[in-house]
């Protein structure tokens, strides 16, 4: 009797031992296929996503009747200092458009083939990373709208990221600040071209050679090499140059174009051929 | 039915996390509620239902955060393991030292989470000055939420008391 309950106990143990192992399988092994299609994730992310989904809305349905209100009492100033806004940018419009005339002329001169913008979908974000290890989002749009894993994510200010994995109505990004990402970059001033890392808050211009000259401000745009991002997309301003002693590089420091505590809606840009992510969803 | 509900609200915390708690700022602390249902469950239970819980619980938190999968299924086992190992070894009183408990315990899953994240391949890890405001937030937050759970969660795993709330049915000894 004490025998069979002892193989019993034992037949559970082990029961619950290889369970464990095959959950761990299936937790662990994806992290060198991630974006492959794990139906597992792609079921907890449709989860969660749904739940997401509903909480954004209701927040947002809340900020959004204070806002209205809080807007109001400022509206009449507001008005005014948009006017004299508007004012002032039909009058670059003006200068713009005279420069945008003059290149059109150039391009045809030197018979350059304009580049057509790929098909995009704008996607609102109902979600971000719980932890503070990871720099990702949730957003409401999935493979059902021609997402797939690996397409370039971008706002009106400049680069955001990377579809990292795609289920039906959810997709997951890669924020460009992440410490996995990785984005060829160039200095528009001095051409000076390199990798742009995330730190968690920031980025970092990697490959930078030190007799290039590199300032504060300066200007830094997608360089358009792996052909993820499109040629010309604002990444951010150099914040902090510093030369040490030792090495070729110079390190460089750079504050994001896009202020990703704020974002709610980006653009997923449909490109035809985007670069399949690997599991450490470098760019 | 038990498992049911703790999922459940795993995916309802996971939410919370990810939607509200989000807006608090970084030095302020985010408390991790996902954490406080795992230790709630190594903790307060002795099964090894659980275990297969808090994995799946990491597995749900995987699809939504983070970059590799895996990490937290993994850091969740570890943390729950030892964690029952601990309690049941030493003089740990599993109710009045569960702050405690789950400080030390937090340490311990910062601790995997930053080593796994550092065997595959980051270069930028978060510093470690990162874990204190979050201890805090989760020390000071865990006390209401554990009390929490013991209300709404425990009695799904009573049958028979699950049985009386959801029919109204009275046991027929009225002196019970």
């Amino acid at each position: 009797m004490r025998r069979r309950d002892r193989n019993r106990r034992r037949l559970r143990r082990l029961a619950v031992i290889i369970t464990l192992l095959a959950f761990v399988a299936v937790a662990t092994l994806p992290v060198f296929n991630r974006g492959a299609g794990n139906m597992l994730h792609n079921a907890a992310l449709e989860i969660v996503g749904l739940g997401q989904r509903g909480a954004t809305a209701l927040f947002s349905s809340i900020t959004g009747v204070w806002e209205d209100y809080v807007a109001l009492r400022n509206v009449r100033k507001r008005n005014r200092e948009l006017e004299a806004e508007l004012d002032e940018y039909r009058r670059t419009l003006i200068k713009y458009s005279e420069a945008a005339a003059l290149n059109a002329r150039l391009k045809k001169l030197l018979d350059l083939k304009e580049e057509t913008e790929s098909p995009n979908v704008t996607a609102r974000i109902i979600g971000r990373d719980t932890s503070s290890w990871f720099r990702t989002i949730t957003v409401d749009r999935g493979a059902d709208d021609g997402i797939r894993p690996g397409m370039p994510v971008i706002t009106v200010e400049g680069i955001v990221g990377r579809v990292m994995e795609a289920s039906s109505g959810i997709s997951t990004i890669i924020l460009c600040i992440d410490p996995n990402s990785a984005v060829d970059g160039l200095i528009q001033h001095c051409r000076a071209q390199g990798i742009i890392k995330g730190n968690g808050e920031g980025y970092i211009f990697n490959y930078v050679m030190k007799n290039l000259d590199v300032r504060k401000n300066d200007m830094i745009v997608t360089s358009g090499m792996s052909g993820v991002f499109p040629k010309g997309i604002p990444i951010g301003r150099v914040s902090m140059v510093s030369n040490t002693a030792r090495g070729m590089f110079q390190e460089v420091r750079v504050e994001p174009a896009v202020n990703f505590g704020q974002l709610e809606f980006v653009m997923i840009l449909l490109r035809e051929n985007p670069l399949t992510m690997n599991s450490k969803g470098r760019n | 039915m038990f498992s049911v509900a703790v999922m459940t609200c795993g995916v309802f915390l996971i939410v919370l996390e990810s939607t509200l708690l989000v807006k608090i700022p970084g030095w302020f602390g985010r408390p991790d509620l996902v954490f406080i249902l795992v230790m709630w469950l190594a903790l307060r239970f002795e099964n090894s239902r659980e275990l297969l819980l808090a994995v799946l619980l990491g597995l749900l938190l995987d699809a939504t955060s983070g970059v590799n999968n895996g990490i937290y299924p993994a850091a969740y086992l570890v943390t729950f393991i030892v964690t029952r190992v601990a309690v049941a070894n030493l003089n740990i009183d599993r109710r009045t030292h569960h702050i405690p408990v789950l400080v030390v315990a937090y340490l311990l899953f910062f601790s995997t989470v930053w080593l796994m994240s550092s065997l595959s391949g980051h270069t930028e890890l978060i510093p470690w000055r990162q874990a204190v405001p979050e201890i805090m937030a989760l020390a000071i937050i865990s006390y209401p939420i554990t009390h929490l759970f013991d209300r709404c969660l425990t009695p799904f795993d009573d049958k028979e008391l699950l049985q009386r709330i959801l029919h109204g049915r009275r046991r027929s000894n009225r002196y019970l």
